[in-house]
Order: C-alpha cells, then sequence, then structure tokens
C-alpha cells in the first residue's frame, strides 16, 4: 500500500489542491483525516514535492498572512496541474477498471 | 531555550534540511520560513492536546520525518540549481577571475595591437576618394573587429569592478557595433 500511495503523490496532491488553495501543514491534515490508514506519509516529504510541482508549473505558491506576525504559503493548481491531474484520474480509472475486470470484482 | 522564536532542535532541523541548497537568499529565506511555520502549526496542534511544549514539540519532529530525506529530495528537486551555484563558486572564485582577466587582457592586447595596425595602414592610404576603393580592404575589417572588442573589455572591466556583473547588454551591444562596422567597411571598399 506504501508504494501505491508512493507512486501516486502526485496525483493526491493535485487532486487535493484541486478543491481550493492549501498551505503544507494543510496538505498533511487534510490528508490524515481523509485517509488516517491509507494516506500516512512523513509529514517532510509534503514539501521538496510541493517545491517539485511548483518548478514543474503544476502549482503556482504565494504568501499570505495568517495572524499576526505569522504568514503561511499557499499552493493552488495552474491550468497545467489540471490537465495533468485530469490526465491521471483518467490513467487511473482505466486501471482500476482493468484490473477490477482481471481479478473479478468482489461478491 | 528559542533563538529567533525556535526550538533550537527545530531551528538545527530548518538547518539542516535548507543549508547550502544553492537557493538564492530570498528562496532560502522562503524555505526556511516555510518549515518555521510547519513546525509552529504541529506544534501548537500538539499543544492543543493538552501537551507539554517540550513534548509537543518532540511529536512536531518526530512526525515530519528524517531531515536527511528531506534534505535529500530538496536537493534532487534543486540540483540544477545546486550544480549551476557550485560552478559558479569555482567560475567566481577569486583565482579564477584573476585568470579570466589575464587571459581576456591578453587576448584584448592582441586586438589592439591588431587594430593599432589597421588604423596605421588607413592613415597611409593616400587622401584621395578612390584610395579606399583601391586599397586592400583587410585594415579596415580589422579596425571594424577590434574597435568593439576593446570596447567589450574595457566595458567587461568597468562593470565588473563597479557591480560584480557581467555586461550582458554590452555584448549585445558590441554585437551589433561589430556587424554594422563591418557593413560599413565592405561599403567603403566596394
Amino acid at each position: 500500500m506504501k508504494e501505491l500511495v508512493k507512486g501516486n503523490t502526485t496525483t493526491i496532491i493535485l487532486a487535493l489542491l484541486k478543491s481550493e488553495p492549501m498551505y503544507g501543514y494543510q496538505i498533511v491534515k487534510e490528508l490524515n483525516e481523509r485517509h488516517m490508514d491509507v494516506m500516512q506519509m512523513n509529514q517532510g516529504t509534503i514539501y521538496p514535492l510541493l517545491h517539485s510541482l511548483e518548478r514543474q508549473g503544476l502549482v503556482v505558491s504565494e504568501v499570505r498572512k495568517a495572524g499576526v506576525n505569522r504568514t503561511r504559503k499557499y499552493y493552488r493548481l495552474t491550468a497545467s496541474g489540471e490537465k495533468v491531474l485530469a490526465g491521471s484520474i483518467r490513467q487511473w480509472r482505466s486501471f482500476s477498471t482493468a484490473l477490477d475486470s482481471l481479478i473479478g470484482r468482489p461478491a | 531555550m528559542k533563538t529567533n522564536g525556535l526550538d533550537p532542535r527545530i531551528s538545527k532541523l530548518v538547518d539542516q534540511i535548507a543549508g547550502d541548497l544553492g537557493l538564492d537568499p530570498h528562496a532560502d529565506a522562503l524555505l526556511r520560513q516555510e518549515l518555521a511555520d510547519h513546525f509552529e502549526d504541529a506544534v501548537n496542534e500538539y499543544r492543543g492536546e493538552c501537551m507539554l511544549e517540550d513534548e509537543a514539540t518532540r511529536r512536531a519532529i518526530q512526525a515530519f520525518g528524517s531531515a536527511g530525506n528531506v534534505r535529500r529530495a530538496f536537493r534532487r528537486t534543486y540540483l540544477e540549481v545546486y550544480v549551476m551555484t557550485s560552478i559558479g563558486k569555482i567560475l567566481y572564485s577569486k583565482p579564477m577571475i584573476w585568470a579570466s582577466m589575464l587571459l581576456a587582457s591578453l587576448v584584448a592586447l592582441v586586438f589592439v595591437i591588431w587594430g593599432g595596425a589597421g588604423v596605421y595602414q588607413l592613415t597611409k592610404l593616400p587622401p584621395s576618394p578612390t584610395a579606399w576603393h583601391d586599397a586592400d580592404s583587410t585594415p579596415l575589417f580589422m579596425v571594424a573587429f577590434a574597435v568593439p572588442m576593446l570596447i567589450l573589455f574595457v566595458g567587461t572591466i568597468v562593470q565588473w569592478v563597479r557591480t560584480k556583473e557581467l555586461p550582458n547588454k554590452l555584448v549585445i551591444w558590441t554585437a551589433g557595433l561589430m556587424v554594422f562596422l563591418f557593413i560599413l567597411a565592405d561599403l567603403a571598399v566596394k
């Protein structure tokens, strides 16, 4: 399961950012709250991934004030990111449909 | 005891992750702030679960994962930046700068002598309208090439002394000037 998550981390992050701009810790919390047992990953791994996605042009970041003397760096999906996400979702659906037909759906 | 508002353990971890990635000062500061913000959020959350600050900090660091792994991931992300910065550190080191200046000076000296010879030959031409057309065109082209190179060399030295930057615009302008002078020289001898 860990390898599955590892191989699809980009899609997972892009899917989260599709709903709204988020900052790093918010993404970590969202992953933990939605899929407690499945999506657990070391929190620190989020940040190099977000930076990588930004360098690829799939997300953009902006620093926003978050209270007195506090800032947060928010990330949001770009048009390129949306295209990549859509492509990944299509691929995943094709794959899971094919796998389901191969292994037989559960009764 | 906190330094810069950060627990020393967190401060050390941030240094370990963000140090020497080859980022410019602004990007480096942004990354460090982002990591600091993460730990502030994490510690606050654990404190909200009634943990003492020390325990909350320990849990936040543990949940963050291996600093080494995160640093390596950042290094991979910024690899070309790191490589270019490392190359830049070598190229812009004092010995390399002095070696480059010496080499450029020797080349410029050759051009100055060559261009000077061209000017000398031009001054030997008789003052007649057809002299330039009849004369060998080589001196004109020597001057057309040497003058912009001399301007570029002097301009580079001046710009470097003033701003420590390479004169990218000057390179473009002198290339344009060279083309212009070449066309003039060609028209003069036709």
